[in-house]
């Protein structure tokens, strides 16, 4: 027996989105009152009265004097090293899980990504820049409050809640370590942790939950600045919502159109040519993109309706009619999750300045995304996917067949003749 | 017991709240992941220090979603239905909908055909990626029975999604061409 039924499962699963800080927080709430009501009942009632006078006499102490206890008065170090400014300044970096591979040389790079954040805590603004080997990527400004999606990192709430709510809240020492062979102990706020160098108290490294696994951060500065204004002028690109590295934010769904049947695709559009990396092409597919509030709505301006071309690629045993993966995802991942498992298709765009994914890449170059992805605690298995430029299209090549063949069709790539589809 | 309640909820919360969002839906997940914490709050003191955490944890879920198998039944029905409206709760997201709407049909399909005996050892075989011994444990069955309910199940569902041959595909608006 085959785990197919089983791999088309994990997917199945693995499309549900991760909840946020707030459910999390909620339902930790609700589950610890649960405790609570249980035990509110009459012949409890002296050990809860004694309990209670016992958390307001705990919590006196702490607002009397909030940086002593159990860790020797470590936090307040921590603290005293990052500052006490109105803003916070965090630099953090970490590194991706893609590779560029330069298709002349075939160098293999991961650039390094690099987040500098800053937060006015007392006027609501706050300000990130996304950098990739020194070159600016993204740059947003707003307000803390009303921030969204992957505009405010975690390491960023980490140091906001730190340095705004520490007075009163409950860091704790849980931990020590080393990081680049300096001694850390481990400071933890909620769901995250920071590593603070045990000479110099500084926070140094950043981790934070996902599933079984830590996320992990490297901390370049983490400071409690003044306040400067012209750390809230934006100098970069405006508000980019996806960085190299990871998947676009959301999807960008095409539909197959039947009355495009017979209409003439036009030149110049890229083809691998009829055979590559043991496939051969199978069908080659005009789709459309709309333009709605869910669907590329993002990037640069874009056109109502994108038009784009898709090439199927698939063993000769294979049925046609499964050939093409609809609807049509141009990020790679289609959600038809049988045919993420048996075809290779190369996605064709017209070429839109400052798009990600395909604006994070390197002339020349492809950047290739692992063909397994962890949700959660869990590790499944998705198509490799590509990320390129060339001759004024934006093009995307999903496979199964792993890095090899996922650069035998980059390099493969050329450009067509005009032809009737 | 070897962790504390808030080391656990720190790493399964998110796992067991996907877990029962993709089977009863958003709006129950929530509900039935603070429950499932809740009641594993409680008892904490009775839990015996020798039992692995997870598998209780999950044998815990599955007894309350046990009792919204209607909830789940219509879930799996309206994923099934690929192309309509998929009966979503208010607050769902758009993902959620177009997840609904778009894609796993058959295998939603196939999945509500299976008896739930079969289905929930599947699903915390392939969801929670829980061992046989933890689904033995988590569900209080010997071990026979769990990989026999397991094997009948996987093999149901390929006779059910047609793995073994050609898959069908309807909806498809394909042009074979050369380039």
């Amino acid at each position: 027996m085959t785990n197919d039924e089983l791999q088309l499962l994990r997917e199945f699963r693995a499309g549900i989105p991760a909840p946020d800080e707030a459910t999390r927080r909620r339902i930790y709430a609700q589950a610890t009152r649960g405790r609570a009501r249980a035990r509110r009942s009459w012949w409890r009632l002296p050990s809860v009265v004694v309990a209670a006078g016992v958390a307001t006499a705990a919590v006196a102490v702490l607002l009397i004097s909030p940086w002593s206890g159990s860790d020797g008065g470590l936090v307040q170090r921590a603290l005293a090293a990052i500052g006490d400014g109105p803003v916070v300044h965090l630099v953090t970096e970490y590194a991706p899980s893609t590779v560029y591979v330069n298709l002349k040389t075939g160098r293999e790079s991961a650039g390094t990504l690099r987040t500098e954040t800053w937060f006015d805590r007392e006027n609501d603004r706050y300000r990130s820049i996304e950098t990739q080997g020194g070159r600016l990527l993204d740059d947003q400004l707003g307000t803390y409050r009303n921030r969204r999606g992957n505009q405010v990192t975690a390491a960023t709430h980490f140091f906001v809640a730190l340095a705004t709510g520490l007075k009163s809240s409950s860091a704790k020492l849980v931990g020590r370590g080393t990081f680049d062979g300096r001694p850390i102990y481990w400071l933890r706020l909620g769901f995250s942790e920071v590593g603070v160098d045990a000479h110099t108290y500084k926070p140094i490294l950043f981790r934070s939950r996902s599933g079984k696994r830590y996320l992990y951060e490297r901390i370049l500065v983490a400071k409690a600045i003044g306040y400067d204004p012209s750390d809230f002028e934006r100098r970069g690109p405006k508000q980019m919502p996806a960085f190299p590295g990871q998947l676009a934010a959301g999807y960008a769904f095409g539909s197959t159109d039947r009355a495009a049947n017979g209409t003439v695709v036009r030149a110049p559009w890229l083809t691998a040519g009829t055979a590559v990396a043991g496939l051969r092409l199978r069908a080659v597919t005009p789709f459309t993109i709309r333009k709605t509030k869910h669907r590329f709505s993002y990037g640069a301006p874009r056109p109502e309706a994108i038009h784009g071309l898709a090439l199927v690629y698939g063993s000769p045993s294979l049925a046609v009619a499964t050939a093409l993966p609809t609807p049509v995802n141009v990020y790679g991942r289609p959600r038809d999750a049988l045919a993420a498992t048996r075809f290779t298709t190369v996605y064709e765009l017209p070429h839109a300045p400052r798009t990600p994914p395909w604006f994070g890449v390197p002339a020349g170059s492809v950047e290739i995304q692992s063909g397994y992805t962890t949700v959660g605690s869990h590790v499944v298995r998705t198509p490799w996917i590509g990320y390129l430029s060339r001759e004024g299209r934006d093009i995307t090549i999903s496979t199964p067949l792993g890095p090899h063949a996922l650069l035998r069709i980059a390099h493969g790539l050329h450009v067509g003749r005009s032809g009737s589809a | 017991v070897g962790h504390s309640f808030d080391e656990v909820f720190a790493a399964e919360f998110e796992p067991l709240h996907g877990y029962i969002r993709r089977r009863l839906g958003a709006s129950a997940a929530d509900d039935l992941t603070a429950e499932t914490f809740a009641v594993a709050y409680r008892r904490w003191g009775d839990l015996d220090p020798a039992r692995p955490v997870r598998p209780w944890l999950y044998g815990i879920a599955t007894n309350l979603i046990r009792h919204q198998w209607r909830k789940e039944r219509r879930m799996l029905r309206a994923y099934a239905r690929a192309g309509a409206e998929a009966p979503v709760a208010a607050d769902d997201t758009a993902v959620d909908r177009l997840d609904a709407r778009m894609e796993r049909a058959p295998l939603a399909a196939a999945l509500s055909e299976l008896r739930r005996e079969e289905r929930e050892v599947l699903l915390l075989h392939a969801w929670a990626e829980l061992t046989d011994a933890e689904i033995a444990e988590s569900l209080s069955l010997p071990l026979g029975t769990v990989k026999s309910r397991l094997s009948r199940g996987r093999q149901q569902l390929r006779n059910r999604l047609g793995l073994g041959g050609q898959v069908e595909a309807t909806h498809l608006s394909t042009i074979e061409g050369q380039p």
